[in-house]
């Protein structure tokens, strides 16, 4: 479209590229123990002083505490979307070291950069992964990689699934060709704990409930194999897979034909998987394609 | 170049996810719905499933938070294409936006921030919207916001600011007249002199809302009735538009479908009982 050229050459103001970027570091700096605004601006200066430079003082507000209610609203409200789209994450803390212990440092680290509020936890697992290291770090870590993977499901696109007429009336030998793959709101997860039951279990309950409440008890005596997905109805939904059902499904999800997943299965899998598999595939076909979960690529 | 004439489709309330099985089961005859853009530029799920269903039974206008009129990162075109991809599904008969910046490059603040009000951001706002209204193919409006700054180097009022974007850019008004309210307390102006300086057949749309009296400052919350000093800004606005369609909108502290509307209806109270007295021509009802 032409109207990009011609935006490329509508320049800002520099008082107002100026103004502007001061603002933005004063808003997104982190709000003190008791939600007021930092004393010292990011320049050093004092924020009493340096908010008069820019801002003029109203009958009611002196110009740092006009610019305490925008840094307020910044936090209290990015607060919320990640207590939203973190259900889990938030009621193993509890509000208030939510906060203060996942949302303000990540935040920092990570303030938002993209117009759409559902993508400002994107960095969050990572973040936990890299900075987290309290003896619950596996846990935590989990429950926010399984909250932001239900938060994609939500909304990745669904794609006319293949059907079992399509399947039946192609020829064997191009069928066994063909490269598959899964809807891009499908998920496989690999958990240390049984963590979708617990999720189900913690989430019924208000935020804080958990804070003066024992949890409930979480398994973690194996290698627990989830697939996240949208059901028919379009709400998001899960189920438990067994090592094997998981396996194939991440074959197809990297895009891969049945003659190439059964040339990975005679290379790689022992004979009592081999046969678990063998046995059982193309019953798990038939389903995962009346679920609408297969596509060709 | 002279405004167009836009239908007014009475009075709505912004379409929100704790009232859609409500919508559904009781079908309520609520003239139209807003929605907020950004909650349904997504690729798939639940909230385009329930916007389809919507769209067959009511008129859907698109308003939107995040364009950054005023902010100094360039247009992001991938934003406004998704913007001009769902404007096509919802057939929403103008757009708007927020008078404001929101967004430096490689950081967004998901807030409505305020301009300097100069005649070089005039300038530059309202080349920008221009690009915007050509772009999307659609007529383009820029609400008023509630601020709590006024800057040092203001060289003008608020609606002067307002009046001078909006023409120059020659796109229309999306007019909130709780901001007006909240502002004026916020900075100690008369609301009267806003709405009597600003070009009113510009208008295309009104908002109405809720705020938060805080004592030292007024909030806009959304979270509320609208107050009363509010519902008399709209009598007394109302009358000098082409009858525009007007809209509660309530984001917060939420209550039942029947009594949001119930709030909303009260602008077609306050519309009928200003047409009994004549104070409002039968083409503005």
């Amino acid at each position: 479209m032409e109207n990009k050229q011609i935006f490329a050459q509508v320049t800002p103001p520099l008082a107002l590229q100026e103004l502007q970027e001061w603002f933005g570091r004063l808003i997104n700096q982190a709000l003190l123990e008791n939600d007021k605004i930092n004393p010292i601006a990011p320049s050093g200066l004092a924020i009493t002083k340096e908010a008069t430079k820019y801002i003029a003082c109203s009958p009611t507000l002196k110009s740092h505490q006009r610019l305490q209610i925008y840094n307020q609203q910044y936090w209290w409200r990015l607060q919320e979307v990640l207590q939203t789209n973190f259900l889990l994450l938030t009621r193993l803390f509890g509000t208030h070291a939510f906060n203060k212990q996942i949302v303000t440092p990540y935040l920092c680290a990570f303030p938002p950069n993209h117009w759409s509020l559902n993508l400002l936890g994107a960095n969050l697992p990572q973040w936990i992964q890299e900075n987290y290291s309290r003896k619950n770090k596996q846990l935590v870590y989990e429950s926010a990689y399984l909250d932001w993977m239900l938060s994609l499901a939500a909304t990745r696109p669904q794609y006319a699934p293949l059907n079992h007429q399509t399947l039946t009336q192609m020829q064997p030998e191009k069928l066994i060709e063909k490269v598959f793959c899964l809807q891009p709101h499908l998920f496989l997860l690999r958990f240390e704990h049984n963590l979708l039951p617990f999720r189900d279990s913690v989430i019924k309950e208000e935020i804080n409930f958990w804070v003066t409440q024992k949890l409930p008890e979480i398994a973690q005596d194996q290698t627990y194999y989830f697939l996240i997905f949208r059901n028919s109805k379009n709400n998001v939904s899960w189920k438990t897979l067994i090592f094997e059902e998981f396996l194939i499904l991440q074959k197809f999800q990297s895009e891969m034909s049945i003659a190439k997943v059964c040339d990975w299965m005679e290379e790689e899998l022992h004979e009592d998987q081999y046969h678990l598999i063998a046995t059982h595939l193309q019953t798990w076909m038939q389903t995962w394609t009346q679920n609408g979960w297969l596509i060709f690529k | 170049m002279l405004p167009r004439k836009f239908p007014n489709l009475g009075i709505g309330i912004g379409l929100r996810p704790t009232h859609y099985e409500d919508i559904f089961r009781l079908k309520p005859a609520i003239d139209w719905f807003e929605i907020i853009s950004e909650n349904f530029m997504v690729e798939g799920g639940k909230s385009l499933e329930y916007l389809d269903k919507i769209l067959e039974h009511y008129p859907v206008v698109q308003h939107g938070v995040t364009l950054s009129i005023g902010g100094p990162a360039p247009l992001d075109f991938d934003y406004l294409k998704k913007l001009k991809t769902l404007a096509a599904r919802t057939k929403t008969p103008w757009l708007s936006d927020h008078l404001c910046w929101g967004h430096l490059p490689g950081a967004h603040f998901h807030d409505l921030l305020p301009l300097p009000y100069t005649k070089e951001v005039v300038n530059y706002v309202a080349e920008r919207a221009r690009i915007v209204q050509d772009y999307l193919e659609i007529p383009f409006a820029l609400e008023n916001l509630s601020s709590y700054v006024a800057f040092n180097q203001d060289a003008m009022s608020e609606w002067e600011f307002y009046a001078a974007v909006v023409e120059k850019a020659d796109i229309y008004m999306m007019l909130d007249v709780n901001n007006i309210y909240v502002s004026s307390r916020n900075h100690g102006f008369d609301p009267r002199e806003y709405y009597q300086n600003i070009p009113l057949e510009r208008v295309i749309q009104i908002h109405l809302a809720g705020h938060k009296d805080c004592g030292d400052y007024v909030l806009d919350t959304h979270d509320q009735p609208v107050r009363s000093e509010v519902w008399d800004l709209y009598a007394e606005i109302y009358p000098l538009t082409a009858g525009v369609s007007t809209l509660l909108e309530w984001d917060a502290n939420f209550v039942s479908l029947e009594e949001t509307w119930a709030e909303a209806l009260k602008a077609k109270t306050l519309q009928q009982l200003l047409h009994s007295e004549h104070i409002l021509s039968p083409i503005g009802v």
